[in-house]
C-alpha cells in the first residue's frame, strides 16, 4: 500500500510540473523572439512600435478570454470574429446617425453594443444547448449571418468615426502603455480569479472534463454553457469597439481572422481542445507570442503569407505537444 | 470423435484486478445451437468476445475446424468465418439495407460498385431465408428500422458473407415475443445450412426451446456442458447459482428499521415498456432491487433521481408528494445516486478528491461565488478519514485511484450533501473483492445510522447478504417482493427473474 501511495504522489507532482513547464517554455520562446526582433531591428522596442503592439495585443487578447473559457468547457465559438466587426460597424453607424458627440452618450451606446454582443452569444448558446445542435455548425451559421448584417448596415463600406471620445478610446495612453492594455490586464485578472477561486470557475472545468457527471450532481449545465457564450460575445463586442477606434473606421471585415488565432492562442497556452484544462495565463502568453511574431515579421519585412505559414506551424506543433503530454500523464 | 468446427481450450482472460475467465473449455459442432449461460459476471460475454476477436490478449488455444488459430482481431475472426452479433446493434444507420449487408464485400470493379449485382445478391440472400426478410425494401435506410429488423439485417449480413459460426449476445433482450419467434425461425434455418450458433442468454425458457446443448459458467469458471434433452431448467438454475466471497453475512436488522416510509412510489409509468412500478422504502432500510439487464431497474433509479421524467404516477418522499423535475430537485429532496457508470456519471475524473467530494455543495460553502477554501479542504479531509479512502492527499486526481476508492468518493459526495435516501446502482461493479466487502460494510453502517437505501444489483449473493427486503424486477415491473431471511435461497429469487 505504502508503495502505491508513493506512486500516486509522484504522478500528481509530475502532472503539476508539466503544466508549469508548458507555460515556462512559451515564456522562454517569447523572450527569445523579442530579443531576436529587437536585435534585427532597433526600432522594434521603441515607444511607437511598443504602443502599437500593446494595442493590437489588447484587442485580440480580450477576444481570447471568451474563447479560452469556451475551450475549457469543451467547445468554441467561430462567430466571435464576426461579432468584433459587427460591433464596430454598429457603434460607428449609430453615432453617425444620431450625430452623437459627447462622452456619456458614447459610453451608453458602447454599453448597448456590448450587450448586443452578449445577446448574439446568448442565441448561439441557446441553439447549441437547447436545440442540441453542434457548436461548430451553429457558430459558423452565426458567423455568416452577423457578417451579412454588418455588410447591410455598412453597405460594405468603411464607416468613418468622427466622435472624439470613440477615437480616443484606443489613442489614450499613459507613457507608452495604452488604456486598452489596462483593460486587458484587469480583465485577465478578473477571469484568472473567476477560474481559480469561484464555484462558476470550478463548474467550467468540470463541464469540460465530464458534462454528464456535472449534470448528475444537480448542476444546470445548459445555463452555464449559455452564460459562457454570452460572455464570449460581450467581450468580443468590447474588443470590436476598441479595434474600430484604433482604425478610426468600422468595417465588416475587421476581426475576421480572429476565430483561428484565438483558438490557436488558447491551445499554445496549454488549453486542450477536448476541454477540462488550461487557463487564461497560458492564453495570455500564447496570444502575446503570436502578436509579437506578427508585429516582428512585418517590422523585419517578411510578407504576411509567410507569417501565416509560421503561425499555422506553431499551432500544429503546440497541439501535437499538448496531446502527447496529455497521453503521457493520463496513463 | 465428433467433428467440432470450433474448440476453445483452457481459455484465460485477465482484466485489471479480475480474472474474468479461468481455464474454460467450450466447443461447437456444425449445425448446432449451443447456449452459454451463467449469472452476470460469469464470463459468457467475455468468451464470445474472445472467439470473435474483440479481446485478443487471451491465453489458451482456439481450434477452428481442427486447426489451431490465434484470433488476433475482429477482421481475422471474420476471415475465419466467425461473426459476432452484439447486444447493442451497430449498423450504419445512414446506409440502406443492401449497403449494410454487403459492406466490405461490394461487387464491382475498380472501386465502382455494381449496383445491379448488389441488388441481386441482396435479393438472393433474402429469398434464401424468406419469412420477414422478404418484407423489407432493399433501399430502406437501416436507421429507420426497428431493433428486431436491425438484428435481422445483422444476421443476413452474416449469411451474405458465408460465415460458419455466429455468436449472438443476448439477442432477445429487446424483442417482443413475436419478434423472438421470427428470430428463432431464422436460427433454425441457419442450423439447416450447417452454421454453428453460440447463443448467450439469460432466458432459460427460450434456450430450452431452440438449443441443442447448454454450457454453464460460474464466476469465470467452466461448470458443465449438457445435452438439452438430458437436463431441466431447474438443474441449470442450480448450476448457475454462485458461491460468494464476501465475509459479510445477512443479519436481522428489523430493530433498526422504522415503520414510516422514506420513499413511496405508486403507479409509476416511465415508458411503454415500464408501465407500473409500486415500491416503498422504510427509514433505515436496505431495499434490494434485483433484475436482469433491461428489466427496468436502472430506468427506475434514473427517474427517481430526476434524470429522466416519469409519464405518470406518484412519488412521495418523507410523507410529501413531490415532482422530481431535475437532479437538482432530487438532491433538494434528500436523494443521492451512486450511479452504475461511475466514470461518466459519478465523478469528474480529471479533478481532484477535494473537488469531487464537494461538488454538490459548492453553492453552500461559497460566498458571493467564491469557494470557501478552508471549509472545502476540511470537509474533504473529514470524509477521507471517515470512509478510510486510501489516497496520499485530498489533492490527488481521482483518475489515479483504485475502483473501490473512487466509489467511496462518490459515496462521500452524497454524505457531504447530507442525502437521506441513497440509491446504489451496481455499486460493486468492476471493484476488487476486498473493496467490495468494505463497500458492503459501509452501506450497512449507513443504514444503521438512519439512511434509507435502495440497493440495485445483478449479483444475487450481495443482494441476499445486504438487503432487508428484496424486490424483483422483470419486464418493467416489480413482480415479487420478499422479506429477506436466512432461509431464502438464490433459487427463490432467480425463479422470479428468469421465468
Amino acid at each position: 500500500m505504502k508503495n502505491s501511495q508513493a506512486k500516486f504522489l509522484d504522478k500528481n507532482k509530475k502532472n503539476r510540473k508539466i503544466k508549469n513547464i508548458d507555460n515556462l517554455i512559451i515564456f522562454a520562446v517569447l523572450i527569445g523572439v523579442v530579443l531576436y526582433f529587437s536585435f534585427k531591428n532597433k526600432s522594434f522596442l521603441d515607444e511607437v512600435n511598443l504602443n502599437a503592439l500593446l494595442i493590437t495585443l489588447s484587442i485580440i487578447g480580450i477576444v481570447c478570454i471568451g474563447q479560452t473559457l469556451l475551450l475549457i468547457s469543451g467547445t468554441f465559438d467561430i462567430s466571435l470574429g464576426s461579432i468584433v466587426g459587427f460591433s464596430g460597424v454598429l457603434l460607428a453607424k449609430i453615432l453617425e446617425l444620431f450625430k452623437i458627440n459627447n462622452l456619456s452618450l458614447f459610453i451608453l451606446f458602447a454599453f448597448i453594443v456590448v450587450l448586443i454582443g452578449g445577446l448574439i452569444g446568448f442565441i448561439n448558446g441557446l441553439i447549441i444547448t437547447k436545440g442540441k445542435i453542434n457548436a461548430i455548425i451553429t457558430t459558423i451559421a452565426m458567423l455568416s449571418i452577423i457578417f451579412a448584417l454588418s455588410m447591410i448596415i455598412s453597405k460594405g463600406k468603411y464607416i468613418k468615426i468622427s466622435n472624439l471620445s470613440f477615437l480616443s478610446l484606443a489613442a489614450q495612453k499613459f507613457g507608452f502603455v495604452p488604456l486598452s492594455f489596462i483593460f486587458l490586464i484587469v480583465l485577465y485578472l478578473i477571469f484568472f480569479i473567476v477560474l481559480k477561486f469561484t464555484v462558476f470557475g470550478r463548474y467550467i472545468y468540470a463541464i469540460g472534463s465530464n458534462e454528464n457527471s456535472v449534470n448528475y450532481a444537480g448542476v444546470n449545465v445548459d445555463r452555464i454553457r449559455i452564460l459562457l457564450f454570452v460572455l464570449a460575445g460581450a467581450l468580443s463586442a468590447f474588443a470590436g469597439i476598441i479595434l474600430s477606434s484604433r482604425l478610426t473606421t468600422g468595417h465588416a471585415i475587421f476581426g475576421s481572422s480572429y476565430p483561428i488565432i484565438t483558438v490557436a492562442a488558447g491551445v499554445i497556452g496549454g488549453t486542450l481542445l477536448s476541454g477540462g484544462s488550461g487557463g487564461v495565463i497560458g492564453t495570455f502568453l500564447g496570444i502575446t507570442l503570436l502578436t509579437v511574431l506578427e508585429g516582428g515579421f512585418s517590422i523585419v519585412g517578411i510578407p504576411t503569407h509567410v507569417k501565416d505559414i509560421f503561425t499555422g506551424t506553431i499551432l500544429m506543433v503546440s497541439v501535437i505537444i499538448s496531446e502527447s503530454l496529455l497521453k503521457r500523464t493520463k496513463r | 470423435m465428433e467433428e467440432y468446427i470450433l474448440e476453445a481450450k483452457n481459455i484465460v482472460e485477465e482484466f485489471p484486478g479480475v480474472i474474468a475467465l479461468d481455464k474454460v473449455n467450450f466447443n461447437l459442432k456444425k449445425g448446432e445451437i449451443h447456449a452459454l449461460v451463467g449469472e452476470n459476471g460469469a464470463g459468457k460475454s467475455t468468451l464470445i468476445k474472445i472467439i470473435c476477436g474483440i479481446y485478443p490478449n487471451y491465453a489458451g488455444e482456439i481450434y477452428v475446424n481442427g486447426v489451431e488459430k490465434r484470433i488476433k482481431s475482429v477482421s481475422y475472426a471474420r476471415n475465419l468465418g466467425i461473426a459476432y452479433v452484439p447486444q447493442e446493434i451497430d449498423l450504419m444507420n445512414h446506409l440502406n439495407i443492401e449497403e449494410n449487408i454487403f459492406i466490405g464485400k461490394y461487387p464491382g470493379r475498380l472501386g465502382f460498385i455494381n449496383w445491379k449485382e448488389l441488388k441481386n445478391n441482396t435479393n438472393k440472400v433474402k429469398e434464401q431465408y424468406g419469412g420477414i426478410a422478404l418484407s423489407l425494401e432493399n433501399n430502406n435506410l437501416v436507421g429507420d428500422l426497428s431493433i428486431a429488423e436491425k438484428q435481422l439485417i445483422e444476421i443476413l449480413r452474416v449469411l451474405a458473407l458465408d460465415m460458419q459460426i455466429i455468436c449472438l449476445d443476448e439477442p432477445t433482450s429487446s424483442l417482443t415475443s413475436e419478434e423472438t419467434d421470427n428470430l428463432f425461425e431464422l436460427l433454425s434455418k441457419l442450423k439447416r445450412n450447417g452454421i454453428g450458433t453460440i447463443y448467450v442468454s439469460h432466458k432459460l425458457n427460450e434456450i430450452f426451446k431452440i438449443s441443442d446443448r447448454i454450457t454453464v459458467f460460474k464466476d469465470g469458471k467452466f461448470v458443465k456442458t449438457l445435452a438439452i434433452n438430458e437436463t431441466h431448467p431447474d438443474e441449470i438454475t442450480k448450476l448457475m447459482v454462485g458461491r460468494d466471497l464476501s465475509s459479510l453475512r445477512w443479519e436481522k436488522r428489523s430493530n433498526k428499521i422504522k415503520e414510516e416510509f422514506a420513499l413511496e412510489v405508486r403507479g409509476l409509468k416511465i415508458n411503454e415498456k415500464i408501465k407500473e412500478i409500486n415500491f416503498n422504502l422504510k427509514k433505515g432500510e436496505i431495499h434490494g432491487l434485483f433484475g436482469l439487464v433491461g428489466s427496468g431497474r436502472t430506468e427506475f433509479a434514473r427517474v427517481l433521481f430526476g434524470i429522466d421524467k416519469a409519464k405518470d404516477g406518484k412519488i412521495i418522499i418523507f410523507g410529501k408528494e413531490v415532482k422530481i423535475k431535475s437532479s437538482n430537485a432530487a438532491i433538494t429532496y434528500g436523494l443521492g445516486l451512486i450511479p452504475e457508470d461511475r466514470h461518466n456519471q459519478g465523478l469528474v475524473l480529471a479533478m481532484d478528491i477535494k473537488n469531487n467530494i464537494n461538488f454538490v455543495i459548492y453553492k453552500m460553502i461559497s460566498r458571493f461565488g467564491f469557494i470557501g477554501r478552508v471549509l472545502e479542504s476540511k470537509k474533504a479531509e473529514k470524509f477521507l478519514k471517515i470512509l478510510n479512502i486510501k489516497a496520499p492527499s485530498i489533492r490527488t486526481i481521482v483518475n489515479n485511484l483504485s475502483g473501490g476508492n473512487q466509489q467511496k468518493i462518490v459515496i462521500a459526495k452524497w454524505l457531504n450533501a447530507d442525502s437521506k435516501i441513497l440509491i446504489f446502482d451496481e455499486p460493486t461493479k468492476g471493484i476488487d473483492v476486498g473493496s467490495k466487502d468494505e463497500i458492503y460494510k459501509l452501506i450497512r453502517s449507513l443504514a444503521d445510522e438512519g439512511k434509507s437505501i435502495i440497493f440495485i444489483s445483478s449479483e444475487l449473493p450481495e443482494i441476499m447478504n445486504l438487503s432487508d427486503r428484496i424486490s424483483i424486477f422483470k419486464d418493467g415491473t416489480i413482480i415479487a417482493s420478499l422479506e429477506n431471511s436466512k432461509n431464502i435461497t438464490e433459487y427463490d429469487i432467480l425463479k422470479h427473474a428468469i421465468k
